[in-house]
Formats: C-alpha cells, sequence, structure tokens
C-alpha cells in the first residue's frame, strides 16, 4: 500500500471518529453554528481527500453528506436524530470501505449500489426535511432525489417482449441451466460527453451478451436543432453475466444503471397472430387434465401434434414451443406450466408474476395460495403500504434455521463449506422473496465470515435484517397483478405514516455490529503518536543535553578545587558514554520527528497531468531525491510553496507544444523537482525549460504596480528584477485564471519559506528556463547561534543572519548626520550599539588596540553592523520561545540552557535592528 | 482518417473518436439520405451513433465486428437494414 493511502486511511479514522463525536456533541445541542460548521469541514475534507483516490463509492457518499452538512450549515435542513442516524450510518459505511481498503487495498464492486443508495437516502434527507420557507431552494435537489430513489423496475414491467423469441428461448435455457439473468439498461447522463466518458464503450464492454438495443430516450430533434454532445441513447443488455461483475462494470455510475434479476419463466411470452381469438378450449381441458395426472409424455405428445397442426407464426404456436421447452427443461413446475396453459384460454400473456420460482417447485395446490405479490420498492403514484413477504412462515423458518446452524459454536473442519451453504440458502431465499439487494450483502459477509473462519458476520447480517424487516414498510406500486393474495400480507394503506422515513427494507447496517464483534483483533503496525508528545521527548534530551554538559565543569573542579585527579578522570569516562548515548538519542528523536519529501512529492505526478491537461501542454514531470529526509515541520510548510511554484511554472513557464517547436525546442516540457541534502540543509530545485521570465516585463509591471519607484527602476539588476516576482501584489498575469494570477502566489511562497527559516533564490533565463531554489534547514529543533557579550551579558545571534565578524578601529567610525558608519571593504555599513539597542546604559568597550567588535549582520537585503564587547564560540542550542510576560518582548526570540547552567538570550534581529 | 467523407457517402473506419461528431452533424445536415459504409469500423463514440440515428441514416455496410453489429443493428430502423 503507498503512503499516501496509509495516511488517507489513519485520517480518514480520524476524522470519521471525530464526525462521530461531533454528531453526538450535536444531538445535545442542535443549535450550535460552531459544531454544524466544523462537522460540515470535517466531511469536506474527507470528501476531498477520498477524491485522491479511486473510491467512488466512498466519494459518492460523502459527497452528499457534504451537501446534507451544507444544507444543515446553512439553515435550510433542520437538524434531526434522523438526520444523525443516516449520517452516522454513511459514516459507518465509510469507516467499512475503509477496513475493505485496507484488508484488500480496493471496495469491492457491491458496495455501488449500497453507496448509491446510501447517497440518495442522504440527498432525500436535504428535501424531506428542508425547513418550509425554504421549500423552493431544494426543489431541484428533491427532484433529483426521488429519481435517484425511484427503484429498479420488476421483471414483469420489463420491455422482455421486445425481445426476439429466438433470443428469448436462449436466454430461457440459460436460466434453466442456473445462471442468472440481468436485465442492465444503462441510461447516461445527457452531459456524459463532456465528462470524457464513452457509455456505448462502456456497455460493450458488458460480459456475456445474450441480447442487445440501443434506444433513444427520447424523440430525435429535427438535424439543425440536434446537439451532437447532448446523450439521449440508452443501452440496454440481457446478459448472462455474474452480478458481481456487472456492479463492478457500472461502478461509476450506479446512479444511470438499472439492474433487474429476471427469472427464466419471465421469457416466456408467447407471440404471434391470435388468428381469430382464442378458440383452444378443448386443448387447455385436455392439457390441463394431463397435467394434473402428472402425464408429462402425454401432454408433450399433445403439444407437438398441435404445433405440427399450426401455422408456426400463430400466437397458439408460440406458446407451445415455449411448452415443449419447459417440459424438456423444468417438467418439476406444473405450476408454471399451468400457467402457460391456461395462457391459451384467452390469448394474453400469461402472468409469470404468479409463479415465483421458488413455489413453482412446490406442491401446485399450496403453490397457488401463497402467490406473493412483489415486492420491490417503487414510490410512485399511490403508494399503498404492504408488508414484506419476509414474513411468510415457510422464509421465517428457513432464516430461523440458519441462524440455529450459524450458532453452533464448534469449529469443524469443514466450517467453510458450511458458512456458503447456510450463506447460498439465505441468498436463495432472498431472491425468492424479492430481496434483491440483499445478495451482494450476504456475498460480502460470507467473504468476511471466512476470512476470520466465523459465523460472525453472517449472523450480524441475520440479526440487521431481523431487526428491521418487521417494522418495515415499503412502497410497492399496486401491480396490477389478478392474483389470489393471502389476506395476511395485505395491510391497510393508511398503516404508513405520512412522513414515512425513506428507508428501503433491505438497508443493512453497516459493520457497526458486525465490527463490536470482529474487529478487535485487527491492530496497527505502526503507532500514532500526538505531536505534543515527541516534543515533550525533545525538551527532555535537550535538558539531558544541558545537564550532561555540566559534567565536564564537575570535573574540571574535582580536579583543581579538590585535587582528585582519579575521580576526574572516572568522572570524564563516565561522560563520555552518557555523552554518546544521549547524542544518539536525539538523533533517534530527530528521526522519529523526519519524514520523507516523498511525502509532499508524490502529490506532484496527478497535479502535473491535471494541470497540464486543462492547459494544453506537455510536461514530462522528473522527481529527484524523494527520500531525502527533513524535520516534520518543514516537509509540512514545503507543500503549499511548492504547490504555488508548480502551478506557476505549468501556467508561466512552460510554454504549448506549439510554441516549443517553434522555438526549437522538444514538445514537451520538462519540469524537475529534485531535494538534496547539503550539510544541515534540504535543498529543494524547481527547474522547468519553459519560456523563462523577461526581467524587463517585471520591471515594467512591478512598475507600473507601484513596487518599486523609478529610481529603482533604473538601478537594479536583472537578477534583482526576477527575484521582484516574490514582492506581495505582484502578478504578470493579465487575467486572472484559476490557475494563477491573483498576484499572492509566490508572496505566499516566500512568507512560507521565510517562517521555517528557508530562503528562496530564483533564477532565469529568457528562453531557456527558469530554476528556483528553496533551501530549508533540516530541522528547526536544533539552531546555530553566534555568541557574543556586551555589558558584561551573553547573547545569541542566529548563525543565518550573521555575515562576518570584524573589528574596526575607532578612528575608522564616522558619524554621518546621527548616526555611526563605517566602510566595510568599499561599502558603508551603519553600526548600532547592541547596548543602545537593547535599552542598556553602558557603552561598548574596544579591545586593547582600540578597536570595536562589529558583528555585521543581513537583515532583509541590508547589512548591520551590531557594535558588541566581544565575540565568544558559536553553539548548538535549543531554543526555547519566551514564555508569559517574556513572551511580548520583541527583541529576543527565544532562549536556550548553557551546559553550565547559564541562560542564554537569543537576539531576533529583525525585531532588534 | 476515422471518417471519409464521399459525395453520398460516408465512410467510418476504426474508431471514431467523440470529436467527429460535430463535422459529421454537419455533413449529414446538407444531405438528406446519406448512406453509411462501417465495414472497417470497430468503435464509435456514441455522439457519431446518435447524431446517425437521428439524421436516419441508411447502413449500406454494417461493421465486420459482430459484436459492434449486433449493437448498431437494433439502433437503425428496419427498413433501411435490407440493403
Amino acid at each position: 500500500m503507498n503512503p499516501l493511502l496509509e495516511q488517507f486511511l489513519s485520517e480518514a479514522r480520524d476524522f470519521l471518529q471525530g464526525i462521530g463525536e461531533e454528531l453526538m456533541r450535536l444531538e445535545k445541542a442542535p443549535d450550535d453554528k460552531a459544531l454544524l460548521v466544523s462537522l460540515f469541514r470535517l466531511v469536506h475534507t474527507l470528501k476531498g481527500n477520498s477524491g485522491l483516490f479511486e473510491f467512488p463509492e466512498m466519494t459518492r457518499v460523502l459527497h452528499a453528506g457534504e451537501d446534507l452538512m451544507d444544507a444543515v450549515r446553512n439553515g435550510r435542513v433542520a437538524f434531526t436524530q434522523e438526520l444523525a442516524d443516516q449520517l452516522l450510518d454513511a459514516m459507518d459505511f465509510v469507516g467499512m470501505l475503509c477496513d475493505e481498503i485496507e484488508s484488500g487495498g480496493a471496495i469491492h464492486a457491491s458496495r455501488a449500489a449500497d453507496s448509491a443508495r446510501l447517497a440518495a437516502a442522504l440527498r432525500a434527507l436535504i428535501a424531506l426535511h428542508a425547513v418550509p420557507d425554504a421549500q423552493q431552494n431544494c426543489e431541484a435537489v428533491f427532484d433529483g432525489a426521488t429519481s435517484a430513489l425511484t427503484a429498479t423496475p420488476t421483471p414483469q414491467q420489463l420491455p422482455l417482449a421486445d425481445i426476439p423469441e429466438a433470443a428469448r428461448l436462449a436466454a430461457y435455457r440459460r436460466a434453466q441451466n442456473g445462471d442468472t439473468l440481468h436485465w442492465v439498461a444503462y441510461k447516461p447522463i445527457a452531459e456524459c460527453f463532456f465528462q470524457g466518458d464513452d457509455p456505448f464503450f462502456a456497455a460493450r464492454q458488458t460480459p456475456d451478451i445474450l441480447w442487445v438495443r440501443i434506444v433513444p430516450s427520447e424523440p430525435w430533434a429535427p438535424l439543425p436543432e440536434l446537439d451532437a454532445y447532448r446523450c439521449v441513447l440508452e443501452f440496454q443488455v440481457l446478459t448472462a453475466a455474474p452480478h458481481e461483475a456487472l456492479l463492478e462494470l457500472y461502478r461509476y455510475v450506479p446512479d444511470q444503471v438499472t439492474m433487474v434479476a429476471v427469472p427464466a419463466c419471465n421469457f416466456a411470452l408467447p407471440q404471434g397472430d391470435p388468428n381469430g381469438g382464442p378458440v383452444y378450449d378443448d386443448f387447455v381441458v385436455d392439457a390441463l387434465d394431463h397435467l394434473d395426472a402428472g402425464r408429462l409424455d402425454a401432454l408433450r405428445q399433445a403439444a407437438q401434434t398441435m404445433l405440427h397442426l399450426s401455422n408456426p407464426d400463430l400466437w397458439l404456436s408460440s406458446a407451445l414451443r415455449w411448452l415443449l421447452l419447459m417440459l424438456d427443461t423444468a417438467p418439476q413446475t406444473p405450476q408454471a406450466l399451468r400457467c402457460l396453459i391456461e395462457s391459451l384460454r384467452t390469448l394474453s400473456a400469461p402472468d409469470w408474476s404468479t409463479v415465483t420460482p421458488e413455489q413453482a417447485l412446490q406442491d401446485p395446490s399450496e403453490a397457488a395460495e401463497a402467490a406473493l405479490p412483489d415486492t420491490k420498492n417503487t414510490p410512485q403514484n399511490a403508494p399503498a403500504s404492504v408488508q414484506t413477504n419476509a414474513q411468510t412462515p415457510e422464509v421465517s423458518a428457513l432464516f430461523a434455521a440458519q441462524r440455529q446452524i450459524l450458532l453452533f459454536d464448534d469449529q469443524p473442519a469443514w466450517l467453510a463449506g458450511r458458512l456458503r451453504a447456510v450463506a447460498s440458502v439465505l441468498v436463495n431465499c432472498c431472491n425468492a422473496s424479492g430481496e434483491v439487494g440483499a445478495q451482494a450483502q450476504i456475498e460480502a459477509a460470507l467473504a468476511q465470515a471466512l476470512a476470520q473462519a466465523s459465523s460472525a458476520p453472517l449472523l450480524a447480517w441475520l440479526a440487521a435484517r431481523e431487526n428491521l424487516a418487521p417494522a418495515t414498510h415499503v412502497f410497492v406500486v399496486p401491480v396490477p397483478v389478478p392474483v389470489q393474495v393471502s389476506p395476511i400480507v395485505q395491510a391497510p394503506v393508511d398503516a404508513a405514516p405520512a412522513d414515512a422515513p425513506v428507508v428501503l427494507d433491505d438497508v443493512p447496517i453497516f459493520g457497526r455490529r458486525a465490527e463490536d464483534v470482529a474487529s478487535a483483533s485487527t491492530g496497527s503496525k505502526s503507532l500514532k503518536v500526538d505531536q505534543a508528545k515527541i516534543d515533550l521527548l525533545m525538551n527532555l534530551i535537550g535538558e539531558m543535553v544541558v545537564s550532561k554538559n555540566a559534567l565536564p565543569y564537575l570535573a574540571q573542579r574535582a580536579e583543581e578545587q579538590y585535587g582528585v585527579r582519579e575521580l576526574a578522570r572516572e568522572i570524564k569516562a563516565q561522560y563520555a558514554v552518557i555523552n554518546r548515548i544521549a547524542e544518539e538519542m536525539q538523533d533517534a528523536i530527530m528521526q522519529v520527528r523526519m519524514l520523507p519529501v516523498s511525502f509532499v512529492f508524490q502529490r506532484f505526478p496527478r497535479l502535473v497531468r491535471d494541470i497540464s491537461r486543462k492547459l494544453g501542454k506537455e510536461v514530462e514531470l522528473v522527481l529527484e531525491g524523494e527520500d531525502t529526509e527533513a524535520d516534520k515541520n518543514i516537509i509540512e510548510s514545503l507543500a503549499d510553496p511548492l504547490i504555488h511554484i508548480v502551478r506557476n511554472s505549468l501556467d508561466h513557464g512552460l510554454e504549448t507544444p506549439d510554441v516549443r517547436r517553434a522555438a526549437g525546442k522538444p514538445a514537451s516540457g520538462r519540469l524537475t523537482i529534485r531535494a538534496v541534502q547539503e550539510g544541515d540543509r534540504v535543498l529543494i530545485d524547481i527547474i522547468d525549460d519553459g519560456r523563462g521570465i523577461d526581467p524587463t516585463i517585471i520591471k515594467r509591471k512591478a512598475y507600473e504596480k507601484g513596487l518599486i519607484d523609478e529610481a529603482t527602476l533604473e538601478r537594479i539588476s536583472d537578477r534583482e528584477a526576477v527575484n521582484l516576482v516574490f514582492a506581495a501584489g505582484f502578478s504578470t498575469a493579465e487575467v486572472v485564471s484559476d490557475l494563477s494570477g491573483r498576484g499572492v502566489g509566490m508572496d505566499v511562497v516566500r512568507t512560507a519559506v521565510e517562517k521555517v527559516n528557508g530562503s528562496l533564490t530564483l533564477e532565469s533565463e529568457v528562453g531557456k528556463g527558469t530554476h528556483l531554489r528553496i533551501s530549508l534547514p533540516l530541522s528547526m529543533a536544533v539552531t546555530n547561534v553566534m555568541i557574543v557579550e556586551s555589558d558584561g551579558q551573553i547573547f545569541g545571534v542566529p548563525m543565518d543572519h550573521v555575515v562576518e565578524t570584524v573589528r574596526v578601529p575607532c578612528a575608522d567610525i564616522h558619524t554621518i548626520k546621527q548616526s555611526k558608519t563605517a566602510v566595510l571593504r568599499g561599502s558603508i555599513v551603519p553600526l548600532k550599539a547592541l547596548n543602545t539597542l537593547l535599552g542598556l546604559s553602558s557603552v561598548a568597550r574596544p579591545n586593547a588596540d582600540n578597536e570595536m567588535a562589529v558583528l555585521v549582520v543581513k537583515v532583509g537585503s541590508e547589512s548591520v553592523g551590531l557594535v558588541v564587547d566581544e565575540f565568544h564560540e558559536t553553539a548548538e542550542i535549543i531554543q526555547k520561545p519566551l514564555a508569559g510576560v517574556l513572551a511580548g518582548l520583541g527583541a529576543y526570540s527565544g532562549s536556550a540552557l548553557m551546559g553550565d547552567g547559564s541562560v542564554l538570550m537569543v537576539l531576533n534581529v529583525k525585531e532588534l535592528v | 482518417m476515422p471518417i471519409e467523407y464521399k459525395k453520398k457517402l460516408v465512410v467510418l473506419r476504426d474508431i471514431v473518436s467523440v470529436d467527429e461528431a460535430e463535422p459529421l452533424l454537419a455533413w449529414l445536415q446538407n444531405k438528406r439520405a446519406a448512406k453509411v459504409d462501417l465495414s472497417a469500423c470497430t468503435h464509435l463514440h456514441p455522439a457519431n451513433l446518435q447524431v446517425l440515428m437521428a439524421a436516419d441514416c441508411c447502413i449500406t455496410e454494417w461493421p465486420t465486428d459482430v459484436g459492434l453489429r449486433s449493437w448498431l443493428e437494433t439502433a437503425f430502423s428496419p427498413k433501411k437494414q435490407e440493403i
């Protein structure tokens, strides 16, 4: 698994945890605006992150969640318990997907349907719970939500009669051989061409095609008004491919695809010329006689004779062909045969809804009574409320038996086989009772169960189903079925409350239950530690280094003051050991904080690809030195500036292929991002071979924007001019695009880099390219300072600022107006006494040769000489920020403990001068 | 070129991309009863397909690619299929 994904998963868990907590808190205080906003932000960020990967299922749900939270945040939807439940469910689902990704590296395609349904349910909430006065605003949303919720049609509603008889006969045989046939209708959204989709190609990839059709979903517009790029096609496929394969294929567009499993008998639709109407009563009576008496041979013979005598185009012949086929393939289904024969009386299509495959296997008399209505969820027209037929005693008994089997707590060798058997029984039961969505869930539970060698996941599924089933009311279209519906299953129409939650009957409970049982044992190898704890370790090791450094002083005292040489030597020996351990320890702790730059780099290939695609440029990205490491803070601070720089290079630097070719360069531009470690600094180079930066344009622009005055315009060198791009408010782009041109980019880069004590250099040659170098310290924990003395106190000056130390004879110091200056190497350097700057009353002391100690420091681009009493050595210190009342002192950037126990104040040169 | 315009006939070859739909539509707008030769075509973007369908074109040659042919035959009205 790549590190980015690993990080995403770990973060996603945090986010999910956070979202869960916020939701709980919101339930207690539903009006807390701040909570709402932070919740929205969590969902939003998580969605954004998930978009980095190819997890459409996850992103879809999160996107819906985000929209819902946005609506809540804006007061368009009131926060309710139910909403929280729905969101928590969605988050559980996302959590489950995370687990799945972690264990398998990918999301199973069967999740697409769940995800689409959850997303639709979330969106439906936006509409359902809309605060009344905002009703208008969300009408559009509502439309989308309801259409998304429109459930799949029943097999009876499919236009199966449009399929030629030959194809249907073939399909019927396949179905009788045990294949599950699916009717797939793929209706791409009208704008799909603009998203780069080729729905036809996708549809053509459908495996095991039995029959296909392309239909326009609306009448054709006259040619002059036709919009070639508005997709109005619908692709219909009859396939014997397994359900999973179909889900996988259409996983990106589950909302545009309807998939219906079609039982075999639904294909048996006789067609043809009625030839004057139903006149075959004699045959029907005879045939039924044969059937009731079980004389199938006689029935077959009768049918064959009849078929022989009839014109093959007749409706009758068609029905007889079906009858013969059924006798051949499924003679054990008298109910189906009866149905087909009965249809000859009226010459109307046999009503297969009365014969579900399950009953077809039962005793005919019983089957006729137990004929069941369909249980598809179709919230259309006048919704009647009917309880699911999951309650049928037989089916319930089957489920109960499976539960019993699962509850055996022995662990036989054949456990896997037993689990499979149970799962297949459950799948069959669900298919028989019309719970189409259940199959995928059971299979998922089975996979989980097999992996864990425990029956818990299947039990969890059963429990979840059980909990939902008794209380569930489903919306059912009053299917025009002239069937004997047994009285038990007919519930009063008004039983469903008017505002019944739009929850479908087979909503699984994602993971919550199953997780409780099973996931306790999955531990992670890496340890996630709060950064504060690492910082504490860092502080402690700092103190240890300081106290360790006190040992040499102690040894010295033992020798000089007490004259015990032996002891002094032993102390020194011990010191050497402690010193080594402390240094290793410090290294180790620093290592903990180290991250490779690939952490930032790995997002570039995608970024560069997307942007270059958008700009129509060809770019070859070269990443080098990805395993160079630096402190976490440094690496993190690098991310944003780098993105800005890369965008700038792509937008302004690299040219389009045509321009490049005209300039004699290869059409594809080259962008190199390289990281190298040099001493205690990390150097990041961003090099492009684009058009470079023209200093004259920069100068002119800078002057126009008032960033430089006329005098500077004349004076500055080309190199300095190029660096003006880092000035705040600078932009050369004429038009503000979504990529760059707002004039904040490079300024932000500079600020961010300087914040971590880094520096930037920019070199550019017109026509050749641009080279930008960021130099960053390896770690911010250890600072290198130069120690100076003034007025009897010692101060530290960060080495980054120190240019040089010089001794200036008092005679060479001149006073110009009020300020002192000296000429150093031909340039005038203003001198400032450190004592004066710090408000100390004493005057700097010259040394024996009447020379002043001057520390030349660089502030921005200016050099300033600080007059001090004496220079001392440089030291590596661990700088602590000033706390409490001292925090307000701008002159100091922090303090550090020295080995001998003294405190060193570190000057903030920038503030001071 | 995946698409070649002749006097009253347009020949589609290999894979006809989405970009061809606009010119194809423009061409068809000026040619009533245009004929289409798909014999060498292996795939065409649905934008092209719906343009052909909307123009009610006469397919003179069906694709040799059997899979594609079985799809396309359903898309055009039967009266044109005899040829």
